[in-house]
């Protein structure tokens, strides 16, 4: 595709007052996206398709992550990611004390949450060692398959 | 007539189903696995779980990971399009057993299927067998 083509289909996309248009070629895929003013500029991307596509449903409801495995982020903080599906909870019974706050110390066997699946209550361990920096999930919510659960900054 | 259901299943088999749900109302959960977080079925629906990595043996063909998920999102049934867990006469007990009806025939008719099918194969084999041997005495009386 070329600039010539890009700036034709610009110029319809102003025409006929399309904010979005994208094309997807075998080698190619190009998005542009006009601003909500009308006059500015449009947004253009262009993918390479050897690369992996973004990864952001249209429509969730839990969020999700790119791996289960607990990574750093651009922080430098480790994120303890769900292994499984299930309802998320802090304590191992409502009257007890939550198995971490924020400042905790974990080892890889520390147990850090419960997360009962199929009427299955499953102690959740850090797999890492660190200290817990982020709560991410509330209590007695449900969770997805990698949906991360708590950030800790590595010891 | 159901509320929500979860369709267990991707690609085309589930945008149908989603999109028969559409018209009759029902609302429809989507699950995906990593692979698939972009696909269609998944923004169709009116929500998505993700419930694996990218092989089925690790997702969709994951029962306990599809019942959790049906749990979780609280619908009253699953409709398991075709392949995957259809034909899957623990899956169809095992819906039973967490009080999730399965959009499907019984585990019963799967087994009876399944039965039908064996008895097919065998006399088919027997056939083919039959038809081998005629062939190699047919090659050897020419010989002679």
């Amino acid at each position: 595709m070329d600039l010539k083509d890009i700036k034709a289909i610009i110029d319809l996309m102003k025409k006929n007052s399309i904010t979005e248009f994208e094309l997807e070629r075998q080698d190619s895929k190009i998005r542009l996206k006009r601003g909500l003013n009308g006059g500015s500029l449009p947004a253009v991307q262009y993918e390479d398709p050897t690369l992996p596509p973004p990864s952001q449903p249209a429509v969730p409801v839990l969020s999700t992550s790119p791996v289960v495995a607990p990574q750093a982020v651009a922080t430098g903080e480790i994120e303890i990611k769900s292994p499984m599906i299930g309802t998320f909870y802090r304590a191992p019974s409502p009257e007890a004390n939550s198995y971490v706050e924020i400042g905790t110390e974990v080892n890889p066997d520390t147990v850090v949450c419960i997360i009962e699946a199929m009427k299955v209550m499953n102690e959740i361990k850090a797999e890492v060692k660190g200290v817990i920096t982020q709560v991410l999930v509330e209590n007695a919510k449900p969770v997805e398959f990698g949906q991360p659960l708590f950030k800790a900054r590595s010891a | 007539m159901f509320e929500k259901i979860l369709v267990a299943n991707r690609g085309e088999i589930a945008v149908r189903i989603i999109r028969a749900c559409k018209e009759l109302n029902i609302r429809t959960v989507a699950v995906y696995s990593k692979a698939d977080v972009n696909s269609m079925h998944v923004q169709l629906a009116d929500e998505a779980i993700c419930i694996g990595e990218a092989p089925s043996a690790e997702s969709y063909l994951r029962i306990d990971r599809i019942i959790s998920a049906a749990e979780v999102m609280d619908v009253d049934a699953i409709h398991p399009g075709y392949g995957f867990l259809s034909e899957n006469p623990h899956f169809v007990e095992v819906c039973s057993s967490c009080n999730i009806r399965f959009i499907g025939p019984s585990p019963r008719a799967m087994q009876l299927l399944e039965i039908r099918q064996s008895a097919v194969r065998w006399p088919k084999k027997l056939v083919c067998q039959r038809h081998r041997v005629r062939k190699a005495l047919l090659r050897k009386n020419r010989k002679h």
